[in-house]
């Protein structure tokens, strides 16, 4: 009896041991969200790109289901201009949502233009079926909640393939997908730019918005090449933005291979076959990510106007938009045969290298999701517009405790330009009038 | 030592084994499936890739471990378009590759700087590092696939070019379209139509075959008797991003049509 009592407790023991690793990894695998309450109703099936439109709608890029959301966001101004200081934002928002930082895909982010809140478009994992969230950080509480996408006010759109006759053509087959790369609002309209993973086309589709089911869609964009005048091919617009130039609404696109290229809204129209005009070269062995228009203050306190473009490969590009507005008056990169030159006055690099998301937050700063290159981690801050860069990011001599700013102009300057930073980037106990006391 | 004592240890075992098996099971690691064009001689101006993953992957951060090695066994740096999307299929089984489109592209600053990552007359070998699947399993193994490079391909497919086997009527036979040259294996999947003189849609299934030369489609019905049309969307493109209405890289005023995606039809009988 001893004997089998013995094997009895063996058996147990070697069944434990055996299926330990299972049980335990199944113990750690939590559903995401699993301790937000009611968090499938802040679900959706896909979310990679976000674009603020009137009256605080927000929408929503599904290339999963090739749909785009519309829902209005109810937003509170606030008072003063609030950074964002969340270092290590990945493994913040995956604690929230129990999941392990390197399953939270940050796809999106844009700045509420009232309450500056920033919106995130986020996937919950890597799966096939894995669903997606818009996270709304608030800069000022760093509290993070979840859009209702499905709510009754929101409405949504289907991108419809271009041309009734195409409907025949373009099968619903697994291997053909359209991602969504960029979204647009401008009067009245959402511009929809997307990618194939098989044709090379450059794909347009303008949708009425509020939503009544019509749809245009280009038929074609032939872009310039800029060195030899006689060639041109179709291509896929990256990102894009609308803006006047002299007077005329105009959509200023970059492509997957770096042209500037601008084309008159008025003739982005159904079958339009449009010919862009290339104003630039931004460089290539690169893909451009966000493009915006900031205005920088200069020393003397004039106001530029800029547009600014950030690139996955390499530093963003910065320009003044009046050089953007002489190229696009000029005949484009088509009628210069020289290639010495980039296409514009005054292209200028500026820090933003690994930044992910760039939006304008407010008249003084930026906000950013990066890739800290010394954690690893995803960052959500804030940059002053004009310097693109977080002082805390840098030791330097300003930093040493027996440092003193020059007694002159240019002193006081930097001084000045230094405490108001370090306040902004979350460290006041490092200004120069706290120093002086301690 | 008792039968009793004897049964329980058997027991055990088992139980481990089984336990144990269960683990290997869940143990199956991806695999690369194919890649392509399937050829492995391939033109200068290669704009596209697809490499087929036997489970569904993780959608990002890919592209660092997807190499082009020259002769040297160096990589060929800038060769893939390092895009902010990877274009994955809805099955995340699927990748496409793109050849950095500034330097295959004529008269960009890149092409004028840097050349074509591909050189005719040089050999290459794509390489696939262990990337991650979903569940964060990696590859079982790195995969290369080696191959050849030829002149540019400045042809645009040609419809006229193209050889149709009518199957017989009244049979399940496949209906085959052979191409003079490759074409693009997604193209080919959506872009070809059959249909009956009324426009309607024959259903069936579609192969490729033939390292992307030929074309099978084989009806979930029987073939009629009479005539019949193959519809071919103009967007139709081989690997190097010509289609129907021309070169991918063309010439001001050098496609056929200014519009792009018409219709070509080929009229064939099945008697």
């Amino acid at each position: 009896m001893n004997n089998i009592r013995l094997s009895a407790i063996l058996f147990v023991f070697l069944i434990l041991s055996a299926c330990n690793q299972k049980i335990s990894e199944t113990a750690t695998a939590k559903t995401p969200g699993s301790s937000i309450a009611n968090f499938d109703k802040y679900q959706i099936a896909g979310a990679t790109v976000l674009a603020f439109g009137p009256d605080n709608v927000l929408f929503i890029g599904n290339s999963k289901e090739a749909k785009i959301h519309a829902v209005k966001t109810v937003a509170t101004a606030l008072p003063n201009p609030v950074p964002f200081n969340m270092e290590s934002f990945d493994a913040i928002l995956s604690k929230k949502l129990d999941m392990q930082p390197r399953d939270v895909i940050v796809h999106d982010m844009k700045i509420h233009p009232v309450s500056q809140e920033a919106y995130m478009a986020i996937k919950l994992g890597h799966q096939v079926d894995a669903k997606s969230v818009i996270a709304i950080v608030n800069p000022a509480t760093t509290d993070i909640r979840f859009l209702e996408v499905n709510q009754s006010n929101s409405t949504s759109t289907s991108i419809k393939n271009p041309a009734s006759s195409e409907l025949l053509f373009w099968k619903e087959t697994p291997a053909s997908a359209l991602t969504i790369t960029d979204i647009d609002y401008h009067e009245g309209h959402i511009y929809v730019a997307g990618l194939s993973n098989s044709e090379f086309a450059s794909s347009l589709r303008k949708i009425k918005f509020p939503f009544d089911n019509s749809q245009e869609s280009v038929n074609s964009i032939e872009i310039y090449h800029a060195v030899h005048t006689q060639n041109e091919t179709r291509a896929p617009i990256r990102t894009m933005l609308f803006d006047e130039i002299n007077g005329e609404s105009t959509l200023l696109a970059s492509y997957t291979c770096t042209p500037l290229v601008t084309i008159p809204a008025e003739e982005i129209r159904e079958g339009a076959s449009i010919k862009g005009k290339t104003i630039a070269e931004l460089g290539y062995g690169n893909t451009p990510i966000d493009m915006l228009v900031v205005n920088t203050q200069g020393f003397d306190g004039s106001i530029t106007k800029n547009l600014l473009v950030t690139n996955k490969n390499r530093g963003g590009t910065m320009v003044p938009f009046a050089s953007v507005q002489a190229g696009a008056n000029g005949k484009g990169m088509a009628g210069q045969q020289a290639m010495f030159a980039m296409g514009l006055e005054g292209i200028n690099e500026i820090p933003t290298a690994n930044v992910m998301q760039i939006d304008v937050q407010n008249q003084q700063m930026l906000g950013i999701v990066r890739r800290n290159i010394e954690t690893g981690d995803i960052d959500l801050v804030s940059e002053l517009t004009g310097t693109f860069l977080r002082l805390s990011d840098f030791i330097s001599e300003y930093d040493f405790p027996d440092y003193r700013y020059p007694q002159n102009q240019m002193g006081e300057g930097v001084k000045q330009y230094h405490d108001m930073v370090k306040q902004m980037e979350g460290y006041p106990d490092l200004t120069s009038k706290k120093r002086e006391r301690n | 030592m008792n039968k009793g004592l004897i049964f329980i240890i058997f027991l055990s075992f088992s139980f481990v084994f089984s336990c144990e098996y269960s683990k290997v099971k869940e143990e199956i690691l991806p695999e690369v499936m194919a890649v392509f064009p399937s050829s492995d001689t391939l033109p200068e101006n290669l704009l596209r890739m697809y490499v087929h993953f036997s489970k569904p992957m993780k959608t990002l951060g890919n592209l660092e471990n997807i190499k082009l090695i020259n002769e040297q066994g160096q990589e060929v740096p800038g060769a893939i378009f390092n895009n902010v999307y990877e274009l994955w299929d809805k099955e995340q089984k699927g990748l496409t590759l793109i050849f950095d489109p500034s330097r295959v592209k004529t008269g960009l600053i890149a092409h004028e700087e840097r050349g074509r990552a591909l050189q005719a007359g040089k050999k290459y070998k794509l390489f696939i590092g262990r990337l991650e699947d979903v569940e964060g399993k990696r590859l079982k193994e790195v995969y290369t696939k080696s191959f050849y490079i030829t002149e540019e391909d400045r042809l645009p497919p040609n419809t006229a070019q193209w050889t149709i086997k009518a199957p017989k009527a009244k049979s399940q036979s496949p209906l085959i379209v052979q191409f003079p040259e490759m074409l693009d294996r997604l193209s080919l999947l959506q872009r070809l139509q059959v249909t009956d003189t009324n426009k309607q849609a024959i259903q069936g299934e579609v192969s490729i075959t033939n390292q992307e030369r030929e074309w099978r489609f084989v009806p979930t019905k029987k073939w009629s008797k009479g005539e019949h049309i193959l519809y071919v969307h103009g967007r139709l493109e081989d690997p190097c991003g010509n289609n129907l209405n021309g070169l991918f890289d063309h010439k001001i005023g050098g496609l056929k049509n200014e519009r792009e995606g018409e219709l070509e039809s080929i009229r064939f009988k099945i008697q």
